[in-house]
């Protein structure tokens, strides 16, 4: 028992890191309605302000008390920028929305930092002492008592300013009814740059306070938001108190399984303690917690109802999966190798944006264990070809199966909770599956790698070596490509049926209003399920694809920070339309449209990072349906502006008018 | 209506979705393989190498640019989030530059890098892979500090392309056909830790604390089961990839009372063990680190590199050997004496050195990626500034391993570095037939 305090309290300065970092994004939760996943990034970025402060980077050395204080005023400054150029304009965006242009925040920051003083990671002088103290057999720092001391007296400061200041009773009465706090002479802009501020000012005091205890490096701080947001999901994004409690509490855990790992009943791998089990820890705790007290789970009374996009009713799906299919088949053949490849990686993406398209653009159920899902079919392939001899196409179905199955799982966690938390319930279920899956050399990524072998069938090479090679003789074979694209057609004309049929009209009746559903006599609960099922089966599908494409698997492939990737695609591509999600698929990563932009302009690595956290946050702030997803509202509204006579059509669009004109005339043959 | 429209369309859709997959079989059977080679004579040197154009096998003068270059893939972790050796490729790039200027080129012929960058992803790595694979008159590829990306690029070059590298980090590296891992895979050259341990420390007891992600997990494994092999008594602990303070985990393995510590890491993961170390008052000596400790950044951020011990598979750190000598004059011939204990420049300079001596062995004329292959199977070092003895294959469950010997030095500070135990093998239960 002795050791166990020891190590709970050696948890004690991750954990106020942790707890900090939750602070501010319940701070900034309650102010602007956004979950703001760039809330480590901002503490990494007050961190770097005072490094380069306190070591002269830009000419003076500047003594520590005065760095931190500058980086510290540094922090607000990136706050309001953020609250001004992200989140404003988001107001009046759907949570998802805000949830991925946050993730624009993060890419922007990462990028930003990377390309001023390089990925190499920095050490800070430490503002607090570094010394131990000797108490239960060991040695404890004594920052760990003074971060801790400094996290709970931020709590509690915060507990007393929302409960007994003006201030703090503006924000709560606008965060719980925004129209009754306009009416009451509130500013709802006003208090949600006031709490963004402060938000960024706690982040940041504690990026620069926690420098000793973690490297200031753009990966590890801003990732640390990945637990202070399960710590914020505990607190209800609300109480100040207990997201502070749960984050020192996750940092404790963390440290007493590390002692756990060394005792002889532990778990092993390879004779090494088995990975990731803090993480499991904290993903079942999580779902018990809120399985329990799910319909608890407050939302903010906002201004203006904040829905997903429209999801429009999929028409020639037939004719567009003709054309689709046959435009790509010859682009296949005739595009040169780089190009092919990334061709592939479009149609693979794209299948992995649809099943966000049934999961949360037809449903509502936001779920970033997608990717997760994938890989669990990927692996599974992999494992069954190395150990048990199965191939393609067994392999895969049983991966495929897997996936689904686990899937369904992770639904029976969607029943009692909706929304963004359920986007962090089922992050931290990816980074569950990711640490104590992917990274186990016995059931994830091998110590000797995880190949999968080529597909092939009767004889005949499906893989991307099969032999012919397109008209440059270079692989990847179209032959691969042929097999991914029947699929995507095969998975696109699934998902828009979906959408158009009885089952489509139910999944949109859940999403609009869950009790209005169920009071229509719509099982929601089994709506719920089948999305997860249909959703959890494509993301199979595209994970074995996935493996066959790149022949080796490696758990970053399917990290928590790649599957939040993979969401903001979807949701910048237009989250509720199986077109957004092809769209979704030519920007995501080495897909066309980034591969375009390295072949003919140069531009990879962290200048695309760049590029793509501005183009998430400018496309979200002009475009808050998604690209095609707006496109698609204005030429609805261009339409009925020209039937309505204000607008004339240009000749393409009375061609259009036409043959759509000559088709309601035909007769619909019967039966 | 639109819907009731469009079912033939729906069918048709179905039907030609079908009908992409059965032209998948159609077009799937043709095109072949050619395979050729004979006696190629590799010359016979003795360890310490000290005369660099004699290593390389080559003619003093330079190479003709005007000649048709020799092509050779260079593939590195750089551009992007993922940090290993990006100074590798400089390394790599000042031996081509040196055998193009004062060695000949091969048969008169400059050597070319073909560079391809993976900075973030695994996707990168195919796509380098598709790259290379595509370059006409490549004769190999080698890999700098390749953590991502290289499982994906060997699926898509091997085994037709033989690869090369001097330190491989990536997971199937040790497993992938036709690699050849001229320093030793990170299992082969981890076993000695229990040698040094024994020999050296006199251990009894060892702590082991390393990144509980692949790519690590294998030297660490390797090094739990040499210093069981020699009765130490070790406590591992897996370090959370994301893991912030490491105070707590490094008291979990018992840093404190243990004779030696074994770690390994990335850049970040080696300086949050130097600090927690001298946290807690461990003394240095009780260090032994793989070295990719010793990746510049270290020494950026913590002023100078740990006082630690470090195993490593390069010559480059004792400036006194008459070989590290000769390196350290070519480094300050180019104003490159920064790079001089840097591992990922010195394994980048020697994998390009050795494999000139292979394509000069071969002679231009026949230079292929058939006959480099056969050159790799045939070297025996010694290794530029690495092992005297080179056994591709040794070892059955890590067949691209070339090596299993480790030299250990100890940092003095300000770049002087003394060597500890010279070059060690790993217990004799751990090594191929119990020798």
């Amino acid at each position: 028992m002795e050791h166990i305090i020891l190590f709970a309290l050696l948890g004690l300065g991750g954990g106020a890191l942790i707890a900090g970092i939750a602070l501010a994004i319940v701070l900034t939760y309650r102010g602007s309605g956004v979950i703001n996943i760039g809330t480590g990034a901002v503490a990494m970025l007050a961190g770097y302000a005072y490094w380069s402060l306190n070591v002269g980077k830009y000419g003076t050395t500047i003594a520590p008390a005065l760095s931190f204080v500058l980086a510290v005023a540094f922090s607000a400054i990136v706050g309001v920028v953020i609250e001004l150029v992200c989140f404003r304009p988001l107001r009046t965006a759907a949570p998802l929305g805000k949830l991925v242009a946050s993730l624009g925040v993060l890419l922007l920051a990462q990028a930003g930092v990377t390309l001023a003083f390089s990925n190499n990671p920095q050490v800070p002088t430490s503002f607090l002492t570094t010394k131990t103290v000797t108490m239960l057999g060991g040695q404890v720092p004594i920052q760990n008592f003074i971060l801790t001391g400094i996290v709970v007296a931020a709590a509690l400061a915060l507990t007393a300013a929302y409960r007994w200041t003006r201030f703090g009773l503006a924000t709560r009465a606008a965060s719980e009814n925004e129209v009754s706090g306009m009416l009451a002479g509130l500013s709802p802009n006003s208090l949600a740059m006031v709490n963004t501020v402060l938000g960024s000012v706690v982040a940041g005091a504690l990026g620069v306070l926690a420098g000793n205890i973690t490297a200031l490096d753009p990966l590890n701080l801003p990732l640390q938001v990945v637990p202070a947001l399960v710590a914020a999901l505990f607190a209800s994004f609300t109480s100040f108190g207990v997201a502070c409690a749960w984050g020192l509490g996750i940092g404790m855990l963390e440290n007493v399984v590390y002692y756990l790992s060394t005792q002889s009943w532990f778990p092993k791998v390879q004779y090494l303690p088995i990975p990731g089990v803090n993480d499991v820890v904290i993903f079942v705790i999580m779902v018990i917690a809120l399985y329990v007290r799910g319909a608890r789970l407050p939302s903010r009374g906002a201004l203006i109802e904040r829905r997903l996009p429209f999801a429009p009713k999929p028409v020639h799906v037939g004719r567009g999966a003709l054309i689709g299919g046959a435009v790509c088949v010859v682009l296949l053949i005739v595009f040169p190798y780089d190009f092919r490849e990334a061709l592939i990686t479009t149609m693979i993406g794209a299948m992995i944006c649809l099943s966000y398209v049934v999961m949360t653009g037809y449903v509502g159920q936001v779920s970033v264990v997608q990717l997760a899902l994938s890989g669990v079919t990927g692996f599974i392939i992999s494992r069954l070809a190395e150990q048990a001899g199965i191939l393609f196409p067994l392999g895969p179905i049983i991966g495929i199966v897997a996936a689904t199955l686990v899937g369904i799982l992770v639904a029976f966690s969607a029943l009692r909770v909706r929304g963004v938390s359920l986007a962090i319930i089922t992050l931290a279920g990816a980074v569950a599956i990711d640490n104590f899956w992917f990274n186990n050399s016995n059931w994830g990524e091998g110590i000797g790698g995880s190949t999968v072998p080529q597909p092939s069938l009767f004889g005949f090479d499906l893989g991307t070596n099969a032999p012919f090679r397109g008209l440059d003789g270079q692989i990847p074979s179209p032959v691969f490509g042929f097999m991914v694209l029947a699929f995507t057609i095969l998975v696109c004309i699934l998902v828009a049926n979906t959408r158009r049929g009885r089952l489509g009209q139910r999944m949109l009746a859940v999403r609009s209003n869950e009790r209005a559903a169920a009071a229509a006599g719509i099982d929601v609960r089994n709506v719920k399920l089948v999305a997860f099922t249909i959703g959890s089966f494509i993301a199979g599908i595209a994970g074995a694809f996935t493996a066959y494409n790149s022949g080796s698997l490696s758990a970053d492939q399917f990290s928590a920070l790649n599957a939040l990737g993979v969401i903001a695609y979807a949701y910048i591509g237009g989250i509720t339309m199986v077109t957004g999600a092809l769209f979704a698929g030519a920007i995501s990563a080495d897909a066309l449209f980034p591969h375009a932009l390295l072949a003919w302009f140069g531009i990879s690595g962290t200048w695309a990072i760049l590029i793509a956290g501005f183009a998430l946050i400018s496309t979200l702030v002009f475009s808050p349906e998604g690209a095609i997803g707006t496109a698609y509202r204005k030429q609805l509204e261009r339409r009925r502006r020209i039937s309505a006579g204000i607008d004339k059509p240009n000749a393409l669009e009375a061609l259009f008018a036409r043959a759509r004109e000559r088709q309601t005339t035909t007769p619909v043959e019967p039966g | 209506m639109h819907g009731v429209r469009a079912r033939p369309f729906h069918r048709a859709a179905v039907l030609f979705a079908a009908l992409i997959g059965a032209c998948a079989f159609a077009f799937a059977q043709s095109g072949g393989a050619a395979a050729a080679g004979s006696a190629i004579n590799l010359p016979k040197l003795k360890y310490p190498v000290t005369n660099f154009l004699q290593y390389t096998d080559g003619k003093a003068g330079p190479a003709n640019p005007k000649l048709k270059p020799v092509l050779i893939g260079w593939v590195n972790n750089q551009g992007g989030q993922v940090l290993v050796g990006p100074t590798a490729t400089n390394g790599a790039q000042l031996a081509v530059k040196w055998i193009n200027q004062h060695a000949g080129g091969i048969d008169g012929h400059p050597i070319k890098l073909v560079t391809c960058f993976i900075p973030n992803t695994e996707a990168e790595g195919t796509a380098c892979g598709d790259t290379l694979a595509a370059t006409k008159g490549l004769t190999s590829i080698g890999l700098g500090g390749v953590a991502v990306g290289s499982d994906t690029l060997e699926k898509v070059v091997s085994p037709r392309i033989p690869i090369f590298c001097g330190i491989c980090i990536g997971a199937s590296d040790v497993t992938n056909p036709n690699t050849y891992i001229f320093g030793g895979s990170g299992d082969a050259v981890s076993y000695p830790w229990g040698t040094f341990a024994k020999q050296v420390q006199h251990a009894k007891t060892a702590a082991l604390v390393f990144p509980n992600a692949p790519g690590f997990t294998l030297p660490a494994a390797a090094a739990l089961a040499a210093f069981k092999a020699e009765g130490i008594t070790p406590t591992p602990v897996g370090l959370d990839p994301a893991a912030t303070d490491y105070v707590g985990p490094l008291q979990a393995a018992n840093v404190a009372s243990a004779d030696t510590i074994y770690t390994s890491g990335s850049v970040t993961s080696c300086i949050e063990v130097a600090k927690a170390l001298a946290q807690l008052n461990v003394s240095p000596s009780k260090v032994v680190s793989s070295p990719l400790c010793l990746a510049p950044g270290v020494a950026q951020a913590l002023g100078d590199y740990p006082k630690w011990y470090y195993g490593t598979a390069q010559d480059n750190l004792d400036g006194n050997l008459p070989q590290t000598k000769a390196y350290y004059k070519l480094l300050a011939q180019y104003k490159l004496s920064a790079s001089n204990e840097d591992p990922w420049f010195c394994t980048g300079f020697a994998e390009i050195m050795t494999m000139a001596q292979m394509m000069n062995a071969i002679g231009y004329s026949r230079v292929s990626t058939t006959t480099v292959s056969q050159a790799l199977k045939k070297f025996h070092g010694p290794f530029l500034l690495g092992q005297p003895i080179i056994h591709c294959g040794e070892y059955a469950k890590a067949p691209a391993s070339c090596s299993d010997q480790t030299h250990y030095y100890r940092y003095l500070g300000k770049g002087k570095f003394k060597p500890a135990g010279g070059w060690l093998l790993p217990p004799p239960s751990l090594r191929p037939g119990g020798k």
